[in-house]
């Protein structure tokens, strides 16, 4: 068997090293987006600069306040990504012992359960929680937030049930149980060590799912109110000076589109250095 | 297993789940600070008032009786007066069903059949797919709305050959179907996407199964495999995915009509949210939800009597 996986995949290397320089520039992207949105005043509204034209002063031109394009765009982009990537954090939070549980236990009714559960949260419709959030509370953060780390528990709940379930029949699970390992050492030890690689490459494709979730939400104006403006918000108020000036609103579309690309090429990336047997 | 003893096994979770749903929405309703007594009189109620409109609205009994009232309300079609438009709820949700229903069963048969089509052309043919390869990757990294606003520019402005918006003014069919094609391809692309996709990767890892060598071996042309032996292995998995899109729908069907400015229940949905109208979004959550929630049991019970072996699938 090793044999026949190594005719088929020479080196593991190129795809590992892919993934490295991947991971590499989403954060530096990360950086620099938190570097302009926490760590530098916001670009001044100067109302005589409306709709200028890329130049070398603003590389992507100005917007209807005046403001510098590109740095509303690189702090839009930290509401988005930073929100994408706590959802699906959160989620992941949740979903593990939930996962854990599900696989553990040999109750019927329980199993049976825990299925329908996750089964019916994945199938109900994040806008739907997105909105009622906002009715009842107020549209923000939060509930964009909770939509997006909704959407994503029955997800990685799944996922963590599914791989633990065989991990806790496999052999040196059995092994190790016999040579005394109490349970919160195979949780340790040989559960999580062994589920984490193959959820964290889920992860990657639930973040670039859940910055085009945040961006829907942001532009229905479900998410922050205008001063933290996402990428979605840029779109939604950029769509009313599109006769002015389109470059806002092309621009941000660029930027979103391309984060979508660059997780699923992460996700995609990852996938590839994960053993056949989890992948 | 019986088809009646599976659908009860399918049914009953989804069920209680909704059940469960309804329980949670009223509980938030009701213990949100302030009530309809309190909105009313604002800051002029003295407490005999107040008390007295409680009792007439029936605000002072228990939990457990008002929400056993509400249920029976919601039963006999009485879904709540709306704040915002100052109408019975359900006339709001009789008069806007239509579009919305339209919108979404045209973009789910687009997306159905656009789907299983195109990951048919990339599973057939290897090399000549560059191009629709990279036309759905685009299409899975752009979010519906932006999907929207680059037809509406392209279509609408750029070259002026259909409406950017709105309902036809004319009861004439043809001019309906032109103002609905615009949000139908904006539903239903992205769809298309996800199904192709999906349709792709299962019919290439089923055409290289042995069963496939063997049948193109007795001499059945590539056309009769695909259409006898294959297509029925992968329907059950894509009927069970199709009906998932359900929820894509849903949450589709709210940005498409913010979109195109149609008067579709998602739009009512986002007025009602933006509006703090509770009697309406609360109406309208659990409509979507039972909506949702049964179309995809519905395809799953389908997917099931095609494939038994669906039924212990853990």
């Amino acid at each position: 068997m090793p044999y026949t996986l190594a005719l088929h995949n020479a080196s593991p290397f190129p795809h590992r090293r892919r993934a490295r320089y991947t991971l590499g520039f989403v954060l530096f992207a990360l950086s620099v987006f938190f570097y302009c949105a926490v760590l530098t005043p916001p670009p001044a509204i100067v109302i005589d600069d409306r709709f200028l034209p890329p130049s070398l002063a603003h590389w992507l031109g100005t917007d209807h306040y005046g403001r510098d394009t590109l740095r509303m765009i690189l702090r839009g982009g930290w509401v988005s990504l930073a929100t994408a990537l706590a959802a699906v954090a959160l989620a992941l939070l949740c979903a593990l012992p939930l996962g854990f549980a599900s696989a553990r236990t040999n109750n019927s009714l329980l199993r049976t359960l825990s299925k329908n559960a996750s089964d019916l949260l994945f199938a109900f419709p994040a806008l739907l929680t997105a909105l009622l959030v906002a009715t009842l509370y107020r549209p923000g953060w939060l509930a964009v937030l909770c939509a997006i780390t909704l959407f994503n528990i029955p997800v990685f709940w799944k996922i963590t049930r599914a791989i633990a379930r065989s991990l806790y029949l496999s052999p040196f699970t059995t092994a190790a149980r016999a040579l005394g390992a109490s349970e919160g050492h195979i949780l340790l030890k040989h559960m999580l060590a062994n589920t984490l690689a193959p959820l964290l490459t889920h992860a990657a494709t639930q973040v670039s799912l859940a910055i085009l979730a945040e961006a829907s939400f942001a532009y229905l104006g479900l998410g922050s109110p205008p001063p933290h403006a996402s990428w979605g918000s840029i779109v939604r108020e950029a769509q009313n000076f599109l006769v002015f000036s389109a470059t806002p609103l092309i621009a941000t579309a660029c930027f979103m589109v391309a984060s979508v690309v660059v997780f699923s090429t992460l996700a995609k990336a990852y996938a590839r250095t994960l053993p056949s047997r989890l992948g | 297993m019986t088809f009646f003893k599976l659908v009860l096994l399918r049914l009953l979770p989804t069920l209680l789940f909704l059940w469960f749903f309804s329980l949670l929405l009223f509980a938030l309703f009701v213990w949100l600070p302030g009530d309809v007594a309190e909105a009313t009189f604002g800051t002029q109620g003295d407490a005999q008032a107040l008390q007295r409109m409680r009792t007439a609205l029936a605000l002072d009994k228990t939990f457990v009786q008002r929400y056993l009232a509400w249920l029976a309300d919601l039963a006999k079609g009485d879904w709540g007066e709306s704040a915002l438009y100052g109408v019975p709820v359900r006339t709001l949700v009789v008069e806007r069903l239509p579009l919305s229903l339209t919108l979404s069963l045209a973009s789910y048969l687009l997306a159905t059949a656009g789907g299983i089509s195109v990951g048919i052309l990339l599973a057939a043919r290897r090399r000549t797919t560059v191009l629709l390869d990279l036309a759905l990757n685009i299409l899975l990294a752009l979010p519906s709305f932006l999907l929207g606003i680059v037809l509406i520019l392209l279509f609408a402005v750029r070259w002026p050959l259909l409406p950017s918006g709105g309902i036809a003014e004319q009861a004439a069919w043809s001019a309906q179907a032109r103002h609905i094609l615009l949000p139908v391809l904006a539903l239903a692309l992205p769809q298309v996407a996800i199904l192709a996709r999906f349709a792709h990767a299962s019919l290439t890892e089923t055409l290289s199964r042995p069963f496939v060598a063997t049948a193109r071996a007795k001499g059945i042309s590539p056309q009769g495999v695909l259409l006898r032996h294959v297509l029925p292995t992968i329907a059950a998995p894509l009927l069970a995915l199709s009906g998932l899109q359900a929820a894509f729908l849903v949450s589709g069907t709210v940005v498409v009509e913010h979109v195109f400015a149609l008067p579709g229940l998602g739009s009512l949905f986002l007025n009602a949210t933006h509006a703090r109208d509770l009697p309406l979004a609360l109406a309208l959550a659990l409509l979507f939800a039972t909506a949702t929630l049964l179309a995809t049991t519905f395809a799953e019970t389908l997917a099931t009597t095609i494939d038994a072996r669906r039924v212990d699938k853990n």
